[in-house]
């Protein structure tokens, strides 16, 4: 399973938190607790333990937007170690989102929220600056910097909703 | 596991090792469960129990700096290569374990910065609990450069010393206090209220006062737990201090924020110094004695002092439509003074419909340079005229580097103004 899913959950999820990182920690929880869960799971078809996986990455994602951080709690229980991302795996999960394209169509989307998460969003998803960064141009702890990053993608999620039952099926 | 994504490949070669340990079989794999999470408990417990008896810690992977690496001439510009030093002041953690430390480094824009952390064999780290590292218990070293985000930094003096004083609270005991770090595991204070999740539990939090109060100095007064004065020996030439608290002990509390500053604040009381001098920081700054005003042995750095004649440039100001309202603007002018250092920088002004927007150069400048910037983001501009002016800034507060610069400072020298229409 994880060697024909693992891309296209990489790939929902890069493209709901525009986050190559992020989207990385989230896809290895995903698979964590979907290993933790493998041995409940009855005999289904493809297609149903897809979807299956795939309500473990949206139950994810949701967690993340509600508290801005990836959980890591099967992770840790597995003892599994999430690769560091250099610069060059962003550009290759970049690529593979499309998450260039993406960012020019929420550039146009962030102009409906409301100022500070617009801010956030802005520095933190279109120019691709670090939390800390962020934090420092809007003068407030990185914490917060990252609350409001979640918030406003929640925000967003009608926006980026829609391709996720295309991604779904596809791949 | 091939794929054709190196994380990705590396993920599953983690899978891959986990269903080899577990075995195939659905009942199997569960069954083993069980004993691995054990031999993780045993572990855990044993390398607890081996700090406590040794007090080392098995090295784990060093700790990522997640932040761009710092540019040489821009912002706090980049460690100098040799001025990295841990400097011989310790403190003992509340908690027992690794001892806290402090690194002083120098920067290729005149700044020194401090960074503190626990301490293990001559190296500053971060230990692998309170959720950092998943908890592994190792002793994870600092990256040897310098963060582009170091916090606790401020100008070197005339003759290149630090003098600073940093308050950071509610740090995880596992030492993890700079922004900048890949720890992204770690837990959080409950004053981060906006993420909920793993907050760091109360006993695990610290409050951190440290700095340099120079060679002079010689000892340090400070309100401690109960409101008790305890009194230290600055440590070494540099007069360095290193005090940690649980941050539930703390006078007041610090609210997970950090100040830096040249004076010393609370929880510090009195500073003596070499000649007898005894400085009082517990009354209100106005009544504090003049020599106190600054640390004994303190030369300020020379400012430039430059005129309007020597600095005026024709300002070009060009606005575009960014869509919905919004304007980038763009600004050209010739910097006539060098910026060699972070104490000065050119600062573009504009008195927008809600207020000032400002954009400072931060990077270092040749004499005579064109410099076009943009302000940092599309404004949303009403039809009308507006107003902007281009100064060049320069830090007359010891101790803080022109970036605290208030718009409209007093010093400024104005370089040139603009006039924008939006129709």
């Amino acid at each position: 399973m994880y060697a024909s899913e693992a891309k296209s959950v990489l790939v929902f999820l890069a493209r709901r938190t525009l986050d190559a990182e992020v989207a990385l920690g989230l896809t290895a929880e995903t698979f964590a607790q979907a290993w933790r869960g493998w041995g409940r799971l009855e005999p289904r078809a493809a297609e149903e333990t897809r979807a299956w996986l795939f309500t473990i990455a949206r139950r994810q994602l949701g967690r993340y937007l509600r508290r801005g951080r990836v959980e890591r709690r099967a992770l840790r229980q597995l003892g599994i170690e999430v690769p560091v991302v250099s610069d060059h795996d962003i550009a290759q999960i970049g690529e593979a989102a499309a998450l260039a394209s993406l960012r020019g169509a929420l550039g146009v989307e962030l102009a409906s929220l409301g100022v500070e998460q617009r801010e956030a969003l802005r520095l933190r998803v279109v120019d691709e600056l670090p939390y800390v960064v962020v934090a420092q141009r809007l003068g407030i702890t990185e914490a917060t910097a990252r609350a409001r990053v979640s918030r406003g993608l929640r925000a967003l999620a009608r926006v980026l909703d829609p391709m996720a039952k295309a991604e779904g099926r596809a791949g | 596991m091939s794929h054709e994504m190196r994380v990705l490949a590396e993920l599953g070669d983690e899978f891959a090792r986990l269903a080899g340990e577990s075995g195939s079989s659905r009942r199997r794999a569960r069954w083993r469960w069980r004993p691995l999470v054990v031999t993780l408990v045993v572990v855990v417990g044993g390398a607890t129990v081996a700090l406590a008896a040794t007090g080392v810690l098995n090295v784990g992977k060093p700790v990522r700096d997640a932040t761009a690496p710092p540019v040489p001439s821009a912002g706090n510009g980049s460690g100098r290569a040799t001025s990295s030093r841990i400097l011989g002041v310790r403190a003992q953690d509340p908690g027992g374990g690794l001892a806290w430390g402090m690194r002083l480094a120098t920067t290729t824009r005149g700044l020194g910065c401090l960074e503190v952390a626990r301490v293990q064999d001559g190296s500053v780290g971060v230990v692998g609990q309170d959720h950092a590292f998943s908890d592994d218990g190792k002793f994870h070293p600092l990256p040897v450069a310098l963060s582009a985000t170091s916090p606790a930094c401020a100008p070197l003096d005339r003759r290149g010393r630090l003098f600073l004083n940093v308050n950071v609270g509610d740090v995880p005991a596992s030492g993890v206090n700079a922004s900048g770090l890949d720890v992204s595991g770690s837990c959080v204070p409950p004053s981060a209220h906006e993420l909920g999740g793993a907050f760091c539990p109360g006993r695990d939090e610290r409050n951190l006062y440290y700095g340099l109060l120079g060679p002079r100095a010689r000892t340090l007064t400070y309100t401690g737990e109960h409101g008790a004065q305890r009194t230290l020996e600055l440590h070494g030439p540099d007069g360095a201090y290193l005090i940690v608290t649980r941050a539930v002990e703390a006078p007041g509390s610090i609210n997970n924020a950090i100040s830096a500053s040249l004076d010393p604040s609370a929880p510090i009381t009195t500073v003596t110094y070499s000649n007898g001098l005894r400085c009082n920081f517990a009354e209100p700054l106005p009544t504090v004695h003049d020599e106190c005003r600054l640390p004994l042995g303190y030369l300020p750095r020379p400012t430039p002092h430059y005129t309007h004649a020597q600095l005026a440039s024709p300002v070009r100001a060009v606005a575009r439509p960014a869509g919905r309202g919004r304007w980038k603007l763009m600004v050209s002018f010739i910097a006539h003074a060098p910026i060699t250092n972070a104490l000065s920088e050119y600062v573009i002004q504009l008195q927008g419909p809600h207020g000032w927007y400002g954009s400072s150069s931060a990077t270092s400048i040749g004499a005579g340079t064109r410099i076009t910037q943009p302000l940092p983001a599309p404004l949303p501009l009403a039809p009308g005229t507006y107003h902007g002016t281009v100064v060049f800034a320069t830090s007359t507060t010891p101790g803080a580097p022109s970036a605290a610069l208030a718009i409209n400072h007093g010093t400024d020298v104005i370089v040139g103004r603009f006039t924008i229409h939006i129709r």
